[in-house]
């Protein structure tokens, strides 16, 4: 992973062990799959006692996008063409102006393409890395 | 006409949109099963169900002590199964349609609204345990009723004996589930988990008639005459095969219990 990714899941705080398991997926997909990943983002929700609950790992190149399913618990990968192949996108926000999130802040975003469909979700901090997901993937990419 | 009632699944599905802004695709669909695999995790992971799993084969033994050695359970290892999205919403619409006796007003207990109404079904999880003797399903039933109690947990025991040849014990227990809800964040709900208890027979003529049973219970005509008199029909036959099975398992227990006194 390159140091923003790096970044970005040490600011929504993943732990270690996560960090490496992300890690290993990112390399499956670059190296094995030699896809050339561009930026990711992790899914997830806050639950009742204020900790992050992570749910699926995505990970985006100009042409496809890829997902590691429930990433925590198992080992389920693929990926799907986003490459001008979106027929429809659908947002859902709370206390969040699109500029900078702070910790009320959550964000859903729906896509729609030909053969698939995704929901992500994000809380707190997060949802900065979602929107600049959305602009860069999400709008350029409609059809 | 705006009350009249949905016949079929896709007048449903345009009813929920028209009257309750409520459409289902492909996300809630996702949304629900990835909820229901979580649940399905959880619970295995738990300790009652471990538990559970380790006790049937002390059940087994003790059945077979008290019952000159025979067998108690046709499987010591239970599954525990998620309901397919296809049925949990089918079960909404016999709930809010089929079933509802206060048509065009919601039914008693509320409108059980897909997708956020998983504590209204009460088989969202199940587990089937499938006995060899017509007594071991109060037997079976009895043991978990402990295991609930000794886990402090609620349990509610239904004998179910229906007019269309059913018979099983329904055991159900609470469950608490921290899921997230679509949007973002989560929620605490509490769920039943549904053990059918049955035998070994019943289960097989169950398997059969499953799809019969699956059809029946979509549809919403009423037939003129009872299915009693409709001696060539499928129905006919399965609701008869079911009465006849579950006389003759009581047979078996007679001969059994008499062999005992000898």
């Amino acid at each position: 992973m390159d140091k923003n990714m790096v970044k970005y899941v040490n600011l929504i705080g993943v732990r270690s062990d996560l960090e490496e398991r992300i890690n290993q997926i990112y390399k499956f997909y670059a190296e094995f799959c030699s896809y050339e990943i561009k930026d990711i983002f992790i899914s997830e929700y806050l639950k009742e006692d204020g900790s992050r609950e992570f749910e699926s790992l995505w990970l985006f190149s100009d042409k496809y996008y890829m997902e590691a399913k429930n990433f925590t618990k198992t080992e389920e990968y693929d990926a799907a063409l986003i490459n001008n192949n979106i027929i429809k996108w659908d947002i859902k926000k709370e206390k969040y102006d699109f500029v900078k999130a702070h910790k009320d802040s959550r964000l859903n975003v729906g896509v729609i393409t030909e053969s698939t469909s995704c929901n992500l979700k994000a809380s707190g901090e997060n949802c900065d890395q979602l929107r600049d997901i959305f602009i860069k993937y999400v709008i350029t990419n409609m059809k | 006409m705006i009350n009249e009632k949905p016949k079929n699944i896709e007048e449903y599905k345009e009813w929920l949109k028209r009257i309750h802004n409520i459409t289902i695709t492909k996300r809630e669909i996702t949304y629900y099963e990835s909820i229901c695999r979580d649940m399905k995790e959880f619970f295995i992971g738990d300790t009652f169900w471990k538990q559970l799993n380790d006790k049937l084969k002390t059940y087994e033994w003790d059945y077979s002590q008290k019952n000159s050695g025979y067998k108690l359970l046709y499987d010591t290892e239970v599954i525990l199964v998620s309901k397919p999205f296809k049925s949990f919403f089918s079960k909404t619409f016999r709930r809010n349609i089929i079933e509802n006796n206060n048509w065009p007003n919601e039914p008693y207990g509320g409108w059980v609204l897909p997708i956020d109404c998983l504590e209204n079904i009460n088989d969202i999880l199940r587990t089937l345990i499938a006995v060899k003797y017509l007594d071991g399903v109060k037997f079976i039933s009895e043991r978990i009723k402990e295991l609930c109690r000794e886990f402090d947990k609620k349990c509610e025991v239904i004998y179910q004996a229906k007019e269309e040849g059913y018979y099983a014990v329904h055991l159900y227990t609470d469950q608490e589930f921290e899921i997230p809800k679509i949007d973002w964040d989560s929620k605490k709900i509490s769920i039943k988990i549904e053990f059918q208890i049955t035998t070994q027979l019943q289960e097989i003529i169950r398997k059969l008639l499953h799809v019969y049973y699956e059809q029946k219970r979509e549809a919403l005509t009423f037939k003129e005459t009872k299915w009693q008199w409709d001696y060539g029909t499928d129905e006919f036959a399965a609701n008869y095969l079911g009465h006849i099975l579950h006389y003759v398992e009581g047979m078996i227990m007679e001969i059994r219990e008499k062999q005992k006194g000898r």
